[in-house]
């Protein structure tokens, strides 16, 4: 059990975290995912990765909470730390930025935020994606690339600092 | 690749995002203007869309919160009404036999006979009143029920 807290617990937790931006519901949801895995670990084949289930898991964890949350406001939304942030006029520079993709992700219908989140936040490649939301490969990679220019879209009209 | 010989923008995405693409596709990409603008458009993207990764930790006392959650064993809330009932009857039954006994006998039968006749009242009142008073009724209960579970779930939050 402790194997698998340290090898996904931050993948988890950081799918959670992007999802709801906040750090104590995002820990909520990845304790929530633990223990659902471990009550439903009989049914699970051991033979087969742990990760795409546990973030499938968390997944599902998330959406519910949007649904029952609407709106969280970007300015709601905790400043997630990141490597190398010294310079204090780069730090708001990028924390603009990021606050412009997140109300931008916010935007996206469901089936393109799920695959932008898995690809982007816990970087998974594209077999992984498939594995966790059990699409077809052809499915994962049209929904990333549609989800991408409604993302560039919606970032320029957004006045995003995107080129 | 399209008819015209170039790359269609799911290759070029699959590139991009490092998948596994065939050798011609990489040799074609490297030679063609208008596939590189393509690729050049989609990775500008992928790099902003990227800012999403973080590196954030779970804090050190996760793992024992967990495990502490995952050992705890509420007491099953059947056994405790059975404790409390036994315990009501016997305090009952020590400080006045007497009364214990009354109870068993003519309190428990008029008990039940309160329950019945409320539930003949109840039949009595649905057979003498309008449809549309028992139906605005129900609405009101419902509506009452649904006030009160939006509360509480607002009091426990979703998660948990």
């Amino acid at each position: 059990m402790k194997n698998m807290v340290e090898a996904h617990g931050d993948s988890v937790y950081h799918l959670a975290l992007r999802y709801t931006g906040n750090r104590n519901i995002a820990q909520d949801i990845t304790q929530e995912t633990f223990l659902k895995a471990f009550k439903g670990i009989k049914s699970f084949d051991q033979n087969r990765p742990a990760r795409p289930w546990l973030l499938k898991i968390a997944g599902n964890l998330c959406k519910n909470y949007l649904r029952d949350n609407r709106e969280i406001p970007v300015e709601h939304i905790e400043t997630i730390e990141k490597p190398d942030q010294s310079d204090p006029e780069q730090l708001y520079i990028n924390q603009e930025s990021e606050n412009e993709l997140i109300r931008a992700v916010k935007k996206l219908p469901d089936k393109y935020r799920e695959v932008i989140m898995l690809k982007h936040v816990i970087d998974l490649n594209y077999s992984e994606i498939c594995e966790v939301l059990g699409l077809e490969l052809s499915l994962v990679k049209n929904r990333l690339y549609r989800g991408r220019l409604i993302l560039k879209d919606t970032l320029m009209n957004q006045g995003g600092i995107i080129e | 690749m399209t008819e015209g010989g170039c790359l269609d923008y799911l290759t070029i995405q699959s590139v991009v995002d490092n998948e596994e693409v065939d050798q011609a596709a990489v040799e074609h990409l490297a030679k063609c203007s208008a596939c590189k603008e393509q690729e050049k458009e989609i990775r500008s993207i992928v790099i902003y869309a990227n800012q999403l990764a973080c590196e954030e930790k779970l804090p050190a006392e996760f793992y024992k919160r967990l495990s502490d959650d995952l050992t705890y064993k509420p007491f099953p809330a059947l056994l405790f009404a059975l404790l409390m009932f036994a315990t009501a009857i016997s305090s009952a039954y020590i400080i006045e036999p007497g009364y214990f006994y009354w109870w068993l006998t003519v309190g428990m039968t008029s008990t039940i006979g309160l329950f019945m006749d409320a539930f003949f009242e109840l039949l009595y009142f649905g057979f003498n009143t309008e449809p549309v008073w028992i139906i605005l009724l129900l609405a009101a209960l419902v509506l009452v029920e649904v006030i009160a579970l939006s509360g509480i779930k607002r009091l426990e939050g979703v998660v948990k």
